[in-house]
């Protein structure tokens, strides 16, 4: 760290002045997502935990998955998940340097709400009709 | 020499005097991860609903159980790139800052681990 950074930077965006607008809302709900994707990541392995640890606790954790509260967080993170992929190559494409014209990020924009909504409702239908 | 270096720091490196190499290693585990989360969707929707049994000797195939491993190493090596610099975004007190850094990359690095070891001890000891 440099001596002369100071311990109180001041924080950037400056949300209290910030107009919401497409861009931002996608942005902000990529860095959500990623946050978020940290709890399905930890039941995976969990679930993978359960598997040495015998039947008993594979039961007790797919039980959990099978309440309300699990099934709404099920889905939640298919949709995050969808979501976080679909923008985090969004990022990956800006940053070669293409689509960073304002009318492509309007259409990726409305493509990637659009689109990660039908993709994790399909599937959620299909499961459930299955 | 230098190329090996840089890309070792990139990804594993906490100590962020060098934001590039972060930024690199963040591009380095988003490239990757891409396939990895594709695979994963699709065998996790083919097998929602499984027992014990099925979901343990689906872990004993080894193609299976080495792929979940690169996963879950990428996974956890992603998230905590991720979350340092959410963690910089908003934290701007250096201790805590840094007392919240340390903890993120133990964390992170944690849970990488057991579910690696998991995974090792499934196909191992069964
Ligand atoms: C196909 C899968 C994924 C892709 C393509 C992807 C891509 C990306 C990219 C490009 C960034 C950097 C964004 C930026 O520079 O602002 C990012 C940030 C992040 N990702 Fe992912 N990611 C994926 C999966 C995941 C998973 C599974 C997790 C959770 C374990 C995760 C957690 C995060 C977090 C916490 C951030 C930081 C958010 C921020 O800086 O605003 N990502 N992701």
């Amino acid at each position: 760290m440099n001596k002369h950074e100071s311990d109180t930077r001041p924080l950037s965006p400056h949300l209290t002045i910030y107009r919401p607008q497409n861009t931002s809302i996608l942005s902000i709900l990529h860095r959500l997502t990623g946050i978020g994707l940290m709890v399905p990541s930890m039941a995976i392995v969990a679930l993978v935990l359960t598997i040495p640890m015998g039947p008993k606790y594979f039961e007790l954790l797919v039980y959990f998955f099978s309440t309300m509260f699990g099934k709404f967080l099920l889905v939640l993170s298919l949709w995050g998940i969808i979501y976080h992929t679909l923008t985090g190559i969004r990022h990956l494409v800006w940053d070669s340097g293409r689509g960073i014209e304002l009318k492509w990020v309007n259409i990726s924009s409305w493509f990637i709400i659009i689109g990660s909504i039908l993709l994790s409702g399909l599937i959620v239908f299909l499961l459930e009709s299955s | 020499m230098r190329k090996l270096s840089f890309f070792i720091n990139a990804l594993f490196n906490g100590d962020h005097q060098k934001g590039t190499d972060h930024w690199v290693g963040q591009r380095i585990t988003s490239v990757a991860i891409v396939p990895f989360v594709a695979l994963f969707l699709i065998f996790f929707l083919m097998n929602y609903g499984s027992g014990y049994e099925e979901v343990k000797n689906y872990f004993l195939n080894p193609i299976i159980n080495s792929l979940t491993i690169l996963f879950f190493v990428l996974i956890f090596l992603h998230l905590k790139q991720g979350l340092e610099v959410v963690i910089e975004d908003y934290i701007s007190k250096k201790l805590t800052r840094e007392i919240f850094l340390k903890a993120n990359a133990v964390l992170c690095n944690c849970m990488g681990l057991l579910g690696v070891l998991a995974l090792l001890s499934i196909y191992f000891i069964g």
